[in-house]
């Protein structure tokens, strides 16, 4: 995969703008199963096109495979201050997620979750959670062992095949908790996404604090999974017969489970060991 | 008052339960609320509903069979999964 850093064009001057000619620079990503070209304006689009290139670069992409070029998604990311670099790339990092959810709202079923992979199997482990409850904690440590293939939207296509994400992992500031870092997982020494990665388990993580080193497990029924689960998709209506498609994955890779934990490092064997045990 | 069910993006029944799909809102149904959406399909009468209930689960206890559907009938147009005569 890839090649392709960064194309700069002349493009004319915004009308709103006192400026000359801007440069822009086209970054093409593919992921989640599509296309997505990003053009980085602005006064300091190098610097944000630079950065993009780091953090993006298990997603960097030729603009070849099964979703030709004219099928790419599009999206225009600004950065004139390069002081605001981090801030533009985080706010980036959400539009390129909340884009490509909507480019693949009633092809995929999409789950708000990380998901690692068997590296030789492909077998997948999907870690369904809400939004800061340690998800790219999780991924972090699980990707040290298995493939990467995201921190934060699993696409499923209806056999169970995953369409990777590998986005850079957002990483919350401690010192400034409203902005988050887009660290590489190239740079983290996360392993790659195999070729064809499918679902074998799925849990939903139900993190306490309170709990310490302790760690509960719970079966859930069919239907007590699809209510858990289900908050934390995108773009399901859109589906055919979606509670169909989400009880038929929840069946096939079941039973799910709900793991309790205080942190990621209390629940990385036994996870592990799980999808050892599906591979 | 009349009511009658929503059309749902998807019906779902797993275990003897049943999920619905509405506006994008999955909701899960009790068996009384199941039968409900069962019997709504036409604009129907809450006192009709309430008898066709009664045949259906046996008199509820502690409650009349009208305040018991009134109840759910009541829940079930908040959740939208039913929506009443204007």
């Amino acid at each position: 995969m890839l090649t392709i850093s960064t194309m700069p064009i002349r493009t004319r001057t915004p009308s709103t703008r006192e400026t000359s000619n801007l440069v822009s620079h086209i970054l093409r990503l593919r992921a989640l199963g599509r296309h997505l070209e990003v053009r980085c304006i602005g006064d300091s689009a190098d610097v944000l096109a630079s950065a993009m290139t780091a953090s993006w670069s298990r997603c960097l992409s030729d603009g070849g495979g099964d979703c030709g070029p004219s099928d790419a998604l599009h999206l225009d990311a600004h950065l004139d201050d390069p002081g605001r670099r981090a801030h533009q790339l985080m706010r980036t990092t959400q539009e390129i997620t909340r884009t490509l959810i909507a480019g693949q709202a009633g092809r995929l079923l999409m789950l708000h979750a990380g998901a690692v992979s068997h590296p030789e199997t492909g077998a997948s482990l999907v870690y369904v959670a809400p939004g800061g409850t340690g998800k790219t904690t999780l991924s972090r440590l699980l990707g040290q062992r298995f493939g990467y293939l995201t921190d934060e939207t699993v696409g499923i296509t209806d056999d169970g095949a995953i369409h990777p994400y590998p986005k850079p992992l957002s990483v919350r500031r401690p010192d400034a908790p409203h902005l988050k870092d887009e660290l590489s997982p190239d740079g983290l020494g996360l392993l790659p996404a195999p070729i064809a990665p499918q679902v074998a388990r799925i849990i939903v993580l139900d993190r306490d604090p309170e709990l310490g080193t302790s760690v509960e497990t719970e079966e859930l029924s069919v239907m007590d999974a699809l209510f858990a689960v289900v908050e934390q998709t995108s773009s399901l209506s859109w589906l055919d017969r979606p509670l169909h498609r989400l009880a038929d994955l929840l069946e096939a890779s079941g039973p799910v489970l709900r793991v309790r934990y205080a942190e990621a490092s209390e629940i990385e064997d036994y996870l592990s060991a799980l999808l050892a045990g599906r591979s | 008052m009349r009511v009658q069910r929503v059309p749902a993006d998807d019906l779902l029944v797993r275990d003897g339960e049943t999920a619905l799909l509405v506006d994008g809102m999955a909701v899960r149904l009790s068996e009384l609320s199941a039968v409900i959406y069962d019997l709504t399909e036409e604009m129907v009468e809450v006192e009709r509903l309430a008898r066709e209930l009664e045949a259906h689960f046996g008199a509820p206890k502690g409650s009349t069979s009208m305040d018991a559907t009134g109840h759910a009938v009541t829940e079930l147009l908040r959740h939208g999964v039913l929506r009443s005569d204007p």
